[in-house]
């Protein structure tokens, strides 16, 4: 084999360091294999932690760019380059437990995210109302499901009666839970399906355009 | 039989289905694959942009390639690496935004080896491949500020995403974007019916790396698939009979 075939290799490595997984799976306890997965793992934080430098550096590479070329609220990035090169240098001289990170994280990363989680939300109810259409008889049929679960929901209408709630539990113990179900079995053989193809090494797609 | 030898004999019926389609391609009586819209789409989402001189905008999601869900990743890689294909045939500008971490050294390969195949790997502007910060709230933040800045013509959304899905649906509404989502999350089936032009959902984003790839082979094992399906259902249909005369089968088919 041509050690040049790089696609090759990526597949070998794939399928033997997929085996190494599936075989400890059902032989737990087997020592070399234990470890073997325990250094694998390691391996996978390392990676991970690798790719967030990545990450740190393409942000990086792009705010500085688009600050020189004074683009579209170029400020936005200075702001962005600032705030990230601080917390670098506070987590690094600190650590993660320095009271300047730790203040900026508790009273600025976590408060701001679940505004903004807040807002996206919002955002996702005026998507709702403004895109759904009642164009056919099954669109109605899931606007009717949708009003009944809402009712069903609204505190005053648990308190008074229980009709609607009933209703709305009757929706998602059977018609919504069977329908779940069906997507669900029909995923679940997907995903078993795509991984027999890319262990075998037959789909190789997510590895790119190849010259033909 | 106990537990297991239930699970092994519908995994045996998976093998043979599979072995069975895999052999009829070798006689090359090759099955006819139902068409997907979604990635019929494609070619009309990188025409719609060259024709607009305006980008295509891909986001590839925020799953990572360590969890179980990395089926969906692939498959995002896949749809991606087409696009990639398209818009560096057509020209076309095509501008990536990066939910993890992880995908960034893949997806600069993918990009790279469809600009090269293409014969441009000079019209790859490695600036449009962007890492959108790795987390839920900075990838719609992010999002939100390309689609603003750049006016994508044509927006794909694959991969792994939560409830984001609808906001991205509902940006591309307000931006007049032709818009695509692949998903295998159930909860977000209905917004990616509801809010975008084409979705590639459940099975059949899993099973569009095949159709793309037009393999043969692959393609037989999604048909493989089908009928296993199939079977499943002629199964429980059974299994509900029995279970009406009162007799149980679910015991047998559990691991």
């Amino acid at each position: 084999m041509n050690l040049l075939r790089k696609r090759e290799i990526s597949v070998y490595l794939l399928f033997i360091t997929s085996m190494v997984f599936i075989v400890q799976y059902y032989l737990p306890g087997f020592d070399p294999l234990d470890s073997l997965i325990s250094l694998l793992g390691n391996w996978a934080v390392v990676f991970s932690a690798m790719a967030m430098g990545l990450g740190l550096l393409n942000l990086a590479t792009n705010s500085v760019r688009k600050i020189q070329k004074r683009s579209k609220e170029w400020y936005f990035d200075a702001w962005l380059l600032f705030i990230m090169l601080l917390v670098l240098v506070l987590g690094g001289i600190g650590g993660a437990k320095d009271e300047r990170y730790l203040w900026i994280f508790n009273n600025v990363y976590q408060q701001l995210s679940p505004t903004f989680f807040g807002f996206a939300y919002l955002y996702m109810c005026s998507v709702a109302v403004l895109t759904f259409r009642v164009a056919n008889w099954e669109t109605a049929l899931l606007m009717l499901g949708g009003v009944l679960v809402m009712i069903g929901n609204i505190p005053f209408i648990q308190v008074y009666t229980g009709a609607f709630v009933s209703l709305k539990d009757w929706i998602f113990a059977i018609p919504s839970r069977g329908v779940f179900t069906a997507f669900r079995i029909s995923m679940a053989l997907g995903f078993v399906l795509i991984g027999i193809r890319t262990l075998l090494g037959i789909e190789r797609g997510y590895m790119g355009a190849e010259e033909s | 039989m106990n537990d297991l030898t239930g699970f092994l004999f519908l995994l045996l019926i998976l093998v043979f289905y599979v072995y069975t389609y895999w052999t009829s391609v070798k006689r090359n009586r090759i099955p006819h694959f139902r068409s997907l819209a979604g990635l019929v789409a494609l070619e009309e989402m990188v025409g719609r942009a060259t024709e607009m001189g305006r980008p295509v905008f891909h986001s590839t999601g925020l799953g990572t390639l360590y969890s179980s869900g990395v089926g969906t990743v692939l498959a995002s890689f896949v749809v991606f690496s087409e696009v990639a294909n398209k818009c560096a045939q057509m020209n076309t500008e095509l501008i990536v935004g990066i939910g993890a971490a992880e995908h960034i050294p893949i997806i600069t390969a993918l990009a790279e080896q469809a600009y090269a195949v293409a014969g441009v790997p000079e019209n790859l502007n490695y600036n449009d491949l962007v890492f959108l910060g790795g987390t839920q709230s900075a990838l719609v933040a992010a999002i939100m500020e390309i689609m603003d800045s750049r006016a994508p013509s044509s927006f794909l959304v694959t991969g792994s995403y939560g409830a984001d899905i609808a906001t991205y649906g509902g940006l591309a509404r307000e931006y007049g974007t032709l818009s695509l989502c692949g998903t295998t999350n159930t909860y977000q089936y209905p917004y990616a019916v509801a809010a975008y032009d084409y979705w590639l959902i459940g099975e059949d984003f899993l099973a569009a790396a095949a159709v793309i790839s037009k393999d043969p082979v692959q393609i037989s094992n999604i048909w493989a698939g089908d009928l296993f399906r199939f079977t499943l259902c002629i199964i429980m249909a059974i299994g509900v009979i029995l279970s009406w005369v009162g007799y149980n089968i679910t015991q047998y088919l559990t691991m």
